[in-house]
């Protein structure tokens, strides 16, 4: 069982809300709901939708045709019509008026009386979110009190006035079509409630499982989720956030709370990250472990800043001057989000080294159900961190908070404990800390940091082989990983997953590729980046690519539509255009 | 009480003769001392400039981090662990420049820190360019023949942008300089020291001459230390005046304000971010919170 519901609206009239509490509604019965806002970069006008895939099974992805869709703007039937499916529902506003909006015959329309109902209910008009979704769950044949009690939980804060009011208007949306729609679905709760978050959500909780106590950020869409997340609760999960003054400030920032032996992270996205270059560059050689987060969006520049894109690797590969060892992680889905945002910061420590995490519009901005929490892992491991007392120093002298060691790493201390005193320094440096400009010294201290490498790629994450007995396979990272199983479902294809994007170890990609008659490279971006990369590390080529980067993800149908045509010519495909909505719709320049 | 000999180190300054860095390097040490702090509790926080290698010549914790990010970085550090005594160091070029932004907001974040700058008006590790405070009639190698900035006054910038306490010496003068370090430092919130300092090599303008002739002690002289406006028009003295005269001490103190270390809702109740026990974190009410 799989249902596309899709909500459009202006920009500030509730789509969001409506489609929040529409995915809240159906996770609590036990389904599995992915979530996909879209939105223009306004406060006001422009169009914004909200898609809510339903589904007894793990979904990670939007879908194209839709079920069911509430318009609550005439836009919204012009736009997203087209992709409804035969014989599906379209819940509108009775005072729009549908001619001229190319919709088609087989269509069922509902026409309700939104305004009125709230008029009725002496309501305010704002609430009429709850009487499409009072409305919705009628179609639907779900049980209202799943919606009655989500009102209960948003509004109960707000006195009994308010709840009353929206659970009449919700009411009276139900009854409405009850009364005047023959409604043939039946649907029902079918288990436990789940979790239901946004990709942002699940990287921050993955951050507080991993030990964060320190964040520092200046907001930048789509990476804000995270500050607002980690703020909200700052006192009670015990982490001090700070929004800084500029992107320069919250790197350095969230380094010397590092330094100073809390475990330390910032985000942004690229724009703000190009800001916090000269950082990174300073926590290599000072060898501080510092976790940045960097939430990809549409670029060159500020591009178009709340449409994805998965551009940016080569941004945290060559981020910061000097050579130095980093590792580059993408998470995929939500138990990923959680465990891999927490190992960030074991990986960060035990190398000391900077981590990059990235996610992108798509995956932070999405919103996913967490259906196996109970198998999330995480083992703390703080590596060389000094416990205990230290051995006295002799007067005058430093501890050797730079020794050249076997692996690479040296012993690290902080502030507060007794004969641990060093500088850390953005110079080279001696052992002891002191600044150096001597030739051995200078080589031995970059040989003991290249020496990191060799146990990083140990430590290094398979790429992860979801197999759909295909005998060819695409290769997807972060974000493309739900797409790319949805596609393979149908296409007979396997899919190769990378969440460990940097440095790669070619034995285990070996591994993963190896099995396959044709290996493609599918892409959120112009050029294949990842592509590149594994290329240019590896020397492995793919046999063809897929790319997309007209600010949306790769979807199933087109991937695996790509995938066919592969197969069929062996040429690479670009996804230009939607198939159904036009882009140009959402554009606030256009209007 | 921790003597000076704890914070020794076995190496030498390498600062050219008669660099007023020494002088402040003596201060520095001399305060810490006396205020009987504990050198595994103190980090002395710097940027990139000949000042700005102070932290390697006293045995303490220090960071020597990045050109203009004193501030952030020592805020980080003190909001991470409060118990700690953080002291940000560094040239005008560093803070007044290249970190300007960040002085500008440090005194609305209000954490408690002390920031000192060396103020010799001038780049001195980049062999003499013009700074944020260099003065009109000081030839360099990027003003050789116009005049053409005007100097900036960081003693009014950080007294309008909120700072609760505003003071400046002068390098020559070890004995004051430690006086008004340990002042600052015992300062709670965000406190700002500015040492005026003869650069030997690089301004033969404001020499120790040039500042003896013309500096004098706020205090002797019976200003009100805790008279916002009357702190704002010391400050702007010298420039109405044509820098005949220099005051030095302590322009403006003010303690109504709890720094944001004592405030911020997680470390108000005692939660160090450093020290944070995080063998088992439990997120089982993070997740049942987006049921
Ligand atoms: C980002 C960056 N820009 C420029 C420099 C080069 N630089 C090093 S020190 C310095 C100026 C030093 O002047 P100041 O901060 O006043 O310190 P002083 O040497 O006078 O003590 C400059 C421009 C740098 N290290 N980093
Ligand atoms: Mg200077």
């Amino acid at each position: 069982m799989e249902l596309n519901i899709k909500i459009g609206a202006a920009a500030g009239e509730g789509a969001f809300v409506m489609g929040a509490t529409a995915g809240k509604i159906f996770t609590r019965g036990g389904y599995c709901v992915f979530g996909y806002p879209e939105y223009p970069s306004l406060i006001r006008e422009g169009h914004n939708s909200y898609q809510v895939i339903v589904s007894d099974r793990k979904i990670l992805t939007p879908t194209m045709e839709s079920d069911v869709v509430i318009a609550v703007n005439k836009n919204t039937i012009k736009f997203h019509s087209e992709s409804m499916k035969k014989g599906s529902i379209l819940l509108f506003d009775s005072e729009l008026d549908i001619n001229g909006t190319g919709i088609r015959e087989d269509i069922v329309k509902i026409s309700l009386p939104v305004n009125g109902i709230i008029k009725e209910q002496k309501a305010d008009p704002k609430m009429k979110n709850f009487t499409y979704l009072g409305a919705l769950l009628a179609v639907l044949g779900y049980p209202l009190e799943e919606l009655n009690k989500a009102i209960e939980d948003q509004f109960s804060r707000k006195g009994k006035e308010i709840v009353d009011a929206n659970l009449r208007v919700a009411n009276a949306g139900y009854d409405f079509v009850k009364k005047n729609y023959d409604a043939k679905q039946e649907m029902k709760p079918i288990g436990k409630p789940r979790p239901y978050m946004t990709g942002n959500e699940a990287i921050s909780i993955g951050l507080l499982k991993g030990g964060l106590s320190f964040f520092s950020a200046y907001p930048m869409t789509p990476a804000t989720g995270v500050l607002h997340y980690l703020i909200k609760n700052q006192d009670r999960d015990g982490v001090v956030v700070m929004q800084a003054e500029d992107e320069i400030s919250a790197a350095n920032m969230a380094i010397g709370a590092s330094f100073a032996g809390s475990r330390a992270a910032t985000g942004t996205s690229g724009g703000g990250f190009a800001l916090m270059t000269e950082a990174v560059s300073m926590a290599a050689i000072a060898e501080t472990p510092i976790v940045m987060f960097l939430a990809q969006r549409v670029g060159p520049s500020t591009g178009m800043p709340t449409w994805t894109e998965q551009g940016d690797i080569f941004q945290v590969l060559g981020a910061g001057q000097g050579e130095f060892p980093r590792v580059v992680l993408a998470p995929g889905d939500p138990k990923e989000m959680i465990e891999i945002s927490a190992d960030s910061l074991n990986i960060a420590e035990e190398f000391q080294i900077p981590v990059f995490l990235l996610s992108d519009k798509f995956l932070s901005e999405s919103y996913y159900t967490i259906d196996d929490a109970e198998h999330i892992k995480f083992k703390l491991n703080r590596g060389k961190m000094a416990k205990g007392s230290l051995p006295e120093l002799k007067p005058g002298e430093r501890y050797k908070r730079y020794a050249i060691t076997d692996d690479g790493v040296s012993p690290r201390t902080v502030p507060g404990i007794p004969n641990g005193q060093h500088v850390a320094s953005s110079y080279e440096h001696y052992e002891d800390s002191f600044s150096t400009e001597l030739f051995d010294m200078r080589v031995a201290q970059v040989d003991k940091r290249a020496r990191k490498i060799a146990k990083i790629l140990e430590r290094s994450y398979e790429p992860k082989v979801y197999s759909f007995k295909g005998d060819d396979a695409v290769v997807v990272w972060g974000s493309q990983l739900g797409p790319a199983l949805k596609a393979a479902e149908n296409g007979k294809f396997d899919v190769i997953h990378f969440t460990w994007l940097y440095p790669l170890s070619k034995e285990k990609v070996m591994k993963a590729f190896s099995n396959y008659k044709a290996i493609y490279f599918a892409e959120n971006n112009s050029t294949g980046v990842f592509e590149k990369l594994v290329k240019m590390e590896l020397g492995i080529e793919p046999k063809a690519s897929i790319r997309k980067y007209n600010g949306r993800p790769l979807l199933p149908q087109q991937m695996e539509n790509a995938v066919a045509e592969i197969r069929k010519n062996g040429k690479s495909v670009v996804i230009r255009n939607e198939e159904h909505d036009d882009f140009e719709f959402y554009s606030p320049w256009r209007y | 009480m921790a003597n000076v000999e704890v914070f020794n180190v076995n190496e030498k300054p390498q600062w050219c003769a008669g660099c007023g860095d020494y002088g402040i390097l003596a201060s520095l040490k001399a305060a810490i001392s006396e205020l009987n702090i504990n050198p595994n509790e103190t980090v002395i926080v710097s940027g990139i400039g000949c000042g700005s290698k102070i932290p390697h010549y006293l045995r303490s914790y220090g960071y020597e981090g990045l050109h203009g990010r004193i501030l952030p970085l020592a805020e980080g550090i003190k909001m991470a662990n409060p118990k700690l005594t953080v002291i940000g160091i560094g040239g005008d070029g560093d803070g007044l420049s290249e970190g300007g932004n960040h002085f500008l907001h440090a005194p609305r974040k209000n954490v408690n820190y002390t920031y000192i700058v060396q103020d010799n008006h001038i780049y001195a590790l980049t062999t003499g360019q013009t700074s944020p405070t260099t003065p009109k009639g000081l030839k360099n190698k990027t003003s050789p023949t116009e005049e053409l900035y005007e100097q900036m006054n960081p003693l009014a910038v950080a007294l309008v942008n909120g700072t609760r306490f505003v003071a400046a010496s002068f390098a020559g003068n070890i004995k004051h300089t430690a006086e008004m370090m340990k002042k600052a430092i015992s300062h709670k919130g965000f406190s700002y020291l500015n040492i005026y300092q003869p650069c030997v090599s690089w301004n033969n303008v404001n020499t120790y001459q040039w500042y003896m002739q013309r500096c004098y002690d706020l205090q002797q002289a019976g200003h009100d230390s805790s008279n916002f406006d009357a702190a704002l028009a010391k400050a702007m003295e010298p420039y109405r005046n044509g820098f005949e005269k220099l005051p030095v001490g302590i322009f403006y103190e003010n303690n109504e304000r709890k720094p944001l270390d004592e405030i911020h809702p997680t470390l108000a109740k005692g939660m160090i971010p450093a020290s944070k026990d995080i063998t088992n974190i439990d997120i089982g009410k993070m997740l049942e919170e987006a049921l």
